[in-house]
């Protein structure tokens, strides 16, 4: 019998706990129309990259926002170029960018831009798999972890890179492609940029 | 019956009001719409409200057609926030909110003359350098390589003015 109010009073006192550990709201623009299986796989990469640091993500499409729903923080990524493995983009061995994050007047905005093309473009044996479907779910993994390192800057407001990890602003191929890939202890302990 | 309803009814009372209670407060909103100094929608501009008392903050992304509904906020004196790359951040003090009511914002954002990102950068290699770049989204210019820097000699880092690596 006591069970619902014991329920009911536990909530009430959790609610500010629960509040300060909402999710911070991503919303994700698409230029070109994604593989599904690389979107699937690239949010379970960054979800489970940032729930090791204490940050939920609460997926969005800036397609279908209505402008109603309010986050206490939150984040727009604009994915360039083609999601997807093709199996004809070349590979290169020059320094590519792969993802950037705004700054105005030195001020870190929270827009992001990932850019799928250079991903597939330095990890050739991804864009050339011989499975379509599994080179997508590699790709995906590889651009949750370029998206996750551009939340880092969007979320806490920071110019900041890391010297190792991946708060690093240079990460090589073996670095993106390895079995475990997270942010190093302190990165996150370092305050969100307060609102102005 | 009665006995039946009453051990039925009294925790689901019990149950609503702790869920509700603090949100009777929170009954206020804020609606608004973004254009350029030219009257043309601004979409997809991140908007902040901050209630000046608790310091606590709400964010949303206006939509399509530049409109936005912060809801529920509690009562109280705001300032909103609108940023975008390409405009100029748009600050808006002394928005009051009383209890139950719509507070309608428009607000007008300045194009920005630059920006600049933070790049993450990767090569195929395990080998690599860091490279400077400057980048311009108002200018829709792109990224021009600054300079080239060994990461042991620059392991970290690092933003300075205008130069970010």
């Amino acid at each position: 019998m006591l069970r619902l109010p014991v329920l009911g009073g536990l909530l009430t006192v959790l609610a500010p706990v629960l509040i300060a550990a909402s999710p911070v709201g991503v919303y994700l623009e698409f230029d070109e129309p994604p593989s599904e299986a690389a979107v699937a796989a690239m949010r379970k990469e960054a979800a489970g990259v940032l729930e090791r640091v204490g940050i939920g993500i609460a997926w969005r499409l800036v397609s279908q926002n209505q402008g109603n729903e309010p986050f206490e923080r939150l984040a727009v990524v604009k994915f360039t170029g083609k999601c997807a493995c093709g199996g004809f983009l070349p590979g290169t061995r020059e320094i590519l960018v792969l993802g950037t994050t705004a700054v105005v007047d030195g001020r870190v905005l929270p827009y992001s831009e990932v850019r799928c093309d250079a991903v597939r473009r330095v990890l050739p044996d991804i864009e050339y798999a011989s499975d379509r479907r599994l080179g997508d779910a590699a790709l995906g993994r590889v651009l949750g972890r370029v998206l996750a390192h551009e939340l880092y800057h969007a979320v806490l407001g920071t110019v900041h890179h890391g010297a190792s990890g991946l708060a690093k602003g240079f990460q090589s191929t073996a670095d993106l492609k390895s079995d475990e890939i997270a942010f190093d202890g302190g990165d996150w302990e370092l305050q969100p940029a307060p609102a102005q | 019956m009665r006995c039946k309803l009453t051990r039925c009814l009294y925790p689901a009372v019990a149950l609503c009001l702790g869920l509700w209670l603090p949100l009777l407060g929170q009954n206020s909103r804020i609606t608004g719409r973004i254009t350029d100094a030219a009257g043309a929608v601004v979409a997809a501009a991140v908007v902040t409200a901050t209630q000046v008392d608790s310091g606590s903050t709400r964010q949303v992304l206006c939509n399509a057609q530049g409109y936005f509904q912060l809801a529920p906020l509690p009562p109280g004196e705001y300032r909103i926030e609108a940023i975008k790359p390409g405009f100029k951040p748009l600050l808006r003090t002394g928005v009051g909110l009383s209890p139950g009511l719509t507070a309608n914002v428009r607000l007008q954002m300045d194009n920005a003359e630059v920006s600049e990102t933070v790049p993450q950068v990767a090569r195929n290699s395990d080998r690599g350098f860091l490279i400077a770049y400057m980048c311009d989204f108002a200018l829709g210019s792109g990224c021009e390589m600054l300079e080239t820097v060994s990461p042991s000699s620059a392991p970290g880092v690092t933003a300075a003015s205008g130069l970010l690596f």
